[in-house]
This record gives C-alpha cells, structure tokens and sequence, in this order.
C-alpha cells in the first residue's frame, strides 16, 4: 500500500497568515471598532429587555401570538387572550412582591399561585364550555412561563437581545444582496458557491476567526452567526424576485414602469412571501448557532447547554435546551403569522 | 378605401429574429437568411424568424387586427410596437415618431401616455385590489392618488365594474378580471389599445359578450385598436381591416369582406373555409338602383299608372330634397284611392324595413323573408339602392358555388 504522497502545499498556512494579517496594527483598531459599533445597541437591547417588567414581555408576546394568526384576530380572542395575560401578570407581580418583602406575607404568594392557576382555568374553561381549543398565544405564554420558572428569565432576555441584533445585521445584509443577485445571472453564479459554503461549512470553523478579529464576547458569536444566518435570507430573497410571474413584470413595462418601481411596486411586493420566509429562516439559523455562539463567550441559554455538557449536568442542559427550542417555536410561528398578505397566509400548522 | 385617414401606427420592414445575435444572421452572407425558409434559418444558426419583413399602416380610430394560430408571430408583433420586444429590423412609427430609435425614457413615456396594453392572461397585480390595479399605470406617472382614484372609478364604472374596487383580482371571475384589464388600460386614455388576446381565455358565452361589449366601448371611445386573435369569427366582428399572419410572414390584408369572399391564397382559404359568406357580405355589394322612385308630390293616380306600367307592385317614394320618405305599394295605392283621397302621402307605408349599407347579409334573411317587395337600402335618410329576395338567395347561391367549386 501506498500512502497519498505529501505536497507541499499548505493552504492553513496562507490562511494562518492572511488572518494575522488582518489582526495587526490599524487593521486591528478597525476590527475593535466594528465590534464597539455592534456591543453599543446590544448591549442596550439586552439592558432593556432585563429591564421591562416580565408581565410587559409576557402582555407583548401573548398579544403577538393574538395578531400572527390572522383567523383567529377577533375581540372574542383577543378578550380571552388579555384575561389570560393579565391573570399571570398579576399573578407572577404578588408573587414577586410577596417574596421581596419577605416570607411574611404568604397571603400575597397564595393569592399569586391562584391567579396563575386562574389562567390555566380560563383556558380550560373555554376549552371544556366553548370547545375553543389553546393556540398560538397559550403556547407563548407557556413557554415564556417555563423559561422564567426554571430561573433562565435572564439568559432568555440576553438571547433574545444576541439573536434580534444578529438578525438584524442578517436581514440588512441579505435582502439587498438578494436583489442584485436577482438582477443578474452572472453575480447568483458568482454568490451561489460562497452561500454553499457558509451554510456547509461547520460553523465552529467561524468562531475562531472571529474571536481573534472581534475579540471575545457577544460579537465574535454575532458575526458567527450572521454568517451562518445571512444565507438563507438571501437565497430566498433572490428566489422571490427571479419567481415573480414574468407576465405581471412584462404587464408592469407596458404601463411603462421605470426600473426603481418595478422593484419597489411590483417586484419586493410580490416577493414577500418568499422574503419572509427567508427571514423566518435566518431567525431560525441565529437561534440554532446559539449555543456554539456560547463557546466564545456570549452569554444567555447557551452557556446553560455549555455548562451542562462540561459539568455533566444533564438537568441543566435540558433546562437551557428545552428553553431554546421554545424560543425557537414561538418566534417562528409568531414571524410566520406576521406576514403580510391577505387570508390564508401564515396558519401555524 | 382607407387612404385618406390619418396613420396612428405605421410599420415597416419589420423584422424579428430570436437568438444572440438576430441582427448579423439577417445581414451576414448576402442577407441569405431573409429569403430562406424559418426550419432551414433555425437549422443552420439557431435563431428563430419571428417576424418577416411585414409592413401595414393602422388608421386613427381604426380597429386593426393581427390574426394567426400559435407560432405565426403575432404576440411578438404587437409587443414590438412598443418595445417589449425589441425588433431586429425595421421602422415602427407612431404618430410619425420612429419608436426604435427612442431611448428608455421616452419609451417609457410612451408606454405612460399613448398605449394602453391588455393581456391574454389579464396580467392583473395580485398584491392590488381593484381599484390600485386600474390606478397603476396613472400611479407610475406619479398622479396623485385622489386623483387617480377618481379616474379608476370612472373607468371602472365604465366597463360595469362599480362597486368592486375593494376586491382583489382572485376574488373575481375570468370576464371580470379582463374588464379590470381593460379599464387599467382605459385609464391612462391612450390613443392606442393594444389587444393581446384578449378574450381568448374566455369562455365562448363571455367571449361573445365581451366582443359585444368591446363594439360598444368604441363606439364612444374611438381609439385605435390594435388587436391580437386566433380566432377568425372574433377577427371578423370586431375588425375594421384584418392583417393575417403564418409563420410570421402576413399572408393578407384587408377588410373582413375582402378576406372572406376573395382569400388571397389556400391558407386564408382554409381558414375561411367554414365562414358564413352572408355574415361578412354586405349589403352594399348586393344592392341594386332603386328601380322605381316616386316624387312625394306626385299625384295618386299617376303614381298607380306608373307602377302598372312597370308592372310594379311596389316603389319607393323621395321628398323633393331627394331624402328616403317611405313606400308605397299598389295594393295600399288602390286603397287610398277607393278611401278617396288624391295625395300620395295618404299611401305611404312609412313602416316598412330599411336597411343600411353596411347591414350584413346574414341580418337581411330574415328581413327579406318576410316580404315580397323590395327593402330600400337608406344610408343618412339618402336613398342608395334596394335589395329583394331573388338578390339575397342570388348572392347566397354564388358564395355556395364558388366555394364548391
């Protein structure tokens, strides 16, 4: 047997090299800078989010999930809903008192504990009375219950604060390299093998570069998961523009149509659909690179999975996992129902 | 016959070859490819000839249709007159401008101002109701939406489409998806319409009624239609003249009379094979003079002596200003006279059927069978001719003849 002959051909090193490079003198300020500029409105986010009462947060989410299921956005639900929201409101701010002040107060934490349980009952009740089954908004408010309930309330918020602003920075990337791609087959030839790579190649290979060019924290995880996220929002950004009927485009032309509306009255219109899937995917791609996002150092539920893996705490690890894919079930039901559109659209399977 | 009106739309020399590079397979090696057949051009460089070398004026006010079967190249012709297609070879004028020689802009103003497009599949912008859909082509000019709602509900209302504003093109049925075509159309007021099969997606009861109601809007609109059939009896209905196309080349241009009673060869033949000749006849070119015409003054008496000498049984009667006062007939004569009146005007049957020239055959039958005298042919009260059973079966046994034969 022969052994595959070695080259010298070392293409680690070249890279090795190119990434010193681009983390020496100016480069490096430069670097620093970008990451300043990214820390500043998520730290901010982060700060809010931890700061708003969670009955806000749950008020928010609860009527969200109201409005994202477009069938069922009636006052009857949205009376339900409210009630609901307000029971575990009132019911998790007494329970929260009564624990401020001390275990004096007991009545506080009973009257509490029966309001939360006065939710559950008003869903049941219309359930077993009007055969209204639970939806979108029960699940919501569940799932940020059991979030806060296994004491990843926190985490949760500094999550959501990493995942809003890497989306974010997806979302402004992908859609306007998704229309200059759509315009032309020579740049989608030219992109396609790129977004093939990013989204194959494993995305621990990002962290590295990005923790020594960002430095360690919550930017070197956003810029890893903006690469790993901004794929998907463009490929479907670019495939709701090319898959616009050529038909209205050529009806669009005769009524002469000048190229910037083409795109703003006739083409991204038409496209949304497909552009909001695009997005509810790049949601669902910053999520999924959460917990490798940790091992740099971005805290929140992550860290939880993380800490479960190293320490073999297997209850831990299911907390934080548990709490992420109800993250990730809320926010993508809820962004599917938000798309625009008229009936039919967006129905929670 | 047409000379004389304006030319809205003129085209030359027009020349449409598909493929990368259509202008130097029409010029390359002596310009072979212009006289070579459309399989032996595809065969030899892979371009295809959609259109070959076809010249035709389209009036002011005129109706024009482009008719052929799938391939003949007349959706690629209709879009070349504004562009949507760029023509390879050729001159397309519109009110005397050279269109090809436009640059974006101006076609663009063009498509704003002067043309109006409907399509085959309506091309209605699902993401706007109704209203934003008849609006559209004023909204890209930058109208102002108070504006050009109120237009779009001019338009709307009329092609029947009042109270459907708010809805949105999937709710309506296939004939009130072109109507909001047409009005998106009608709402810029283009000089010209351009008509890409329109009703070609309908079905035939909604077709007929569309075509109807078409015939209607322009004889208020009076626009100059540019209109795109496969279908010969549409091309027959609504045509001012026809243009009929194969394989891109146009085979015959004229009236539909013109192509009907003398096809200019066996394609055209077989396409008009199953036509009724008595629908596209027309009475003008049946008629015969007025055999007998009586004054309005004559006396009663010699009116009958005059029908008796001509063996007569019945004459039309002129005011002395030579316009069509009515008939009269030797049975109503003899009556009057026995009544004991002596004026002709007691005698005449101010009831009785007249035609106009342009009536078609097919609408004289039944008129015809229901009388034995003659119907006068009136056109703006002048009398032009009379037609009569024998005339009518006459031309019908000829148009049969000639056909068998």
């Amino acid at each position: 047997m022969i052994d595959f002959p070695s080259f010298d051909f070392q293409l680690d090193k070249l890279i090795d090299h190119f990434v010193k490079w681009l983390t020496a003198d100016w480069r490096f300020h430069f670097f620093r800078g970008v990451s300043a500029t990214i820390l500043w409105p998520l730290v901010r986010l982060e700060k809010f989010l931890q700061w708003l009462p969670v009955t806000v947060i749950i008020l928010a989410v609860a009527l969200l999930a109201w409005w994202s299921v477009r069938h069922k956005r009636t006052r009857k639900e949205l009376f339900i809903v409210l009630a609901e929201a307000a029971a575990i409101g009132l019911g998790l701010t007494l329970i929260g008192l009564a624990q401020e002040q001390s275990a004096s107060n007991g009545t506080w934490e009973w009257a509490g504990r029966s309001l939360l349980a006065a939710a559950v009952a008003i869903a049941g009740g219309f359930w077993a009375v009007g055969g209204r089954r639970p939806g979108l908004p029960e699940l919501a408010m569940a799932g940020f219950m059991f979030i806060g309930v296994v004491g990843l309330w926190d985490a949760a918020m500094t999550t959501l604060a990493v995942v809003g602003v890497a989306t974010t920075i997806a979302i402004m990337v992908a859609i306007p390299t998704g229309i200059v791609m759509a315009k032309s087959d020579r740049l989608q030839a030219g992109i396609r093998p790129i977004l093939d790579l990013l989204q194959t190649m494993p995305s621990f290979v990002y962290l590295v570069p990005a923790l020594m060019l960002f430095g360690l924290g919550k930017v070197p995880a956003i810029m890893a998961t903006v690469m790993y996220a901004v794929a998907p929002g463009i490929r479907l950004t670019n495939l709701g523009i090319r898959l616009v009927d050529k038909e209205l485009i050529e009806a669009a032309h005769a009524f002469g149509t000048a190229p910037r509306q083409m795109l703003f009255k006739v083409e991204l219109p038409l496209a949304l659909p497909t552009i909001m899937a695009g997005i509810n995917q790049v949601i669902m791609a910053s999520l999924a690179m959460v917990v490798i996002a940790s091992m740099v150092g971005a805290a929140g539920l992550g860290i939880e999975v993380l800490h479960g893996i190293a320490r073999l705490k297997v209850g831990q690890g299911f907390n934080g996992g548990l709490s992420i894919t109800l993250l990730a079930i809320i926010i993508d039901r809820v962004t599917r129902g938000l798309q625009p559109g008229r009936e039919s659209a967006g129905e929670p399977a | 016959m047409d000379n004389s009106r304006e030319i809205r739309v003129a085209v030359r020399d027009l020349w449409k070859v598909f493929g990368p590079d259509g202008q130097r397979v029409l010029q390359e090696d002596g310009g072979w490819a212009q006289s070579a057949s459309r399989e032996q051009v595809q065969e030899k460089t892979g371009h295809v000839i959609a259109i070959r070398d076809i010249s035709f004026d389209v009036h002011v006010g005129e109706v024009f249709v482009v008719m052929g079967l799938s391939g003949s190249g007349k959706s690629t012709l209709v879009r070349c007159l504004i562009r949507l297609i760029e023509p390879t070879q050729g001159i397309v004028e519109i009110d005397g401008e050279n269109v090809l020689e436009y640059d974006v802009e101006q076609i663009i103003e063009l498509r704003r101002h002067k043309t109006g497009m409907v399509f085959q599949h309506y091309g209605l912008f699902p993401h706007r109701n109704v209203m934003d859909n008849v609006a559209y082509g004023l909204e890209v000019q930058g109208i102002e939406k108070e504006s050009r709602y109120a237009t779009a509900l001019d338009v709307l209302a009329r092609v029947g489409l009042k109270g459907w504003e708010e809805s949105y093109p999937d709710e309506l049925s296939g004939g009130m998806q072109q109507r909001v075509g047409i009005a998106r159309a009608l709402a810029l007021d283009p000089e010209i319409l351009l008509m890409d099969e329109p009703f070609s997606g309908l079905d035939p009861l909604i077709r007929r009624q569309m075509q109807d109601e078409l015939i209607e809007l322009q004889k208020q609109l009076h626009k100059t239609i540019v209109f795109i059939t496969h279908d010969l009896l549409e091309a027959l209905k609504l045509g001012d003249r026809i243009a009929i196309l194969r394989g891109g080349s146009m085979v015959q241009l004229g009236t539909p009379e013109q192509i009907v009673m003398t096809p200019a060869d066996d394609y055209v033949e077989e396409f008009v094979k199953d036509v009724s000749k008595a629908r596209v006849m027309r009475v003008t070119s049946i008629m015969r003079p007025p055999a007998l015409v009586l004054e309005h003054s004559q006396r009663l008496h010699s009116a009958v002596t005059l029908l008796r000498e001509n063996n007569a049984d019945a004459a039309f009667v002129a005011q002395s200003d030579g316009s069509y006062a009515g008939m009269v007939t030797l049975e109503g004569l003899s009556r009057a006279e026995h009544e004991g009146s002596s004026d002709l005007s007691a005698a005449i049957d101010d009831s009785a059927d007249s035609v106009s020239p342009e009536t078609s055959v097919q609408d004289l039958i039944p008129m015809v069978a229901g009388t034995r005298h003659p119907i006068a042919v009136v056109d703006e009260k002048r009398l032009l001719g009379e037609v009569d059973r024998p005339i009518v079966l006459d031309s019908l046994a000829e148009s049969h003849a000639a056909r068998a034969g």
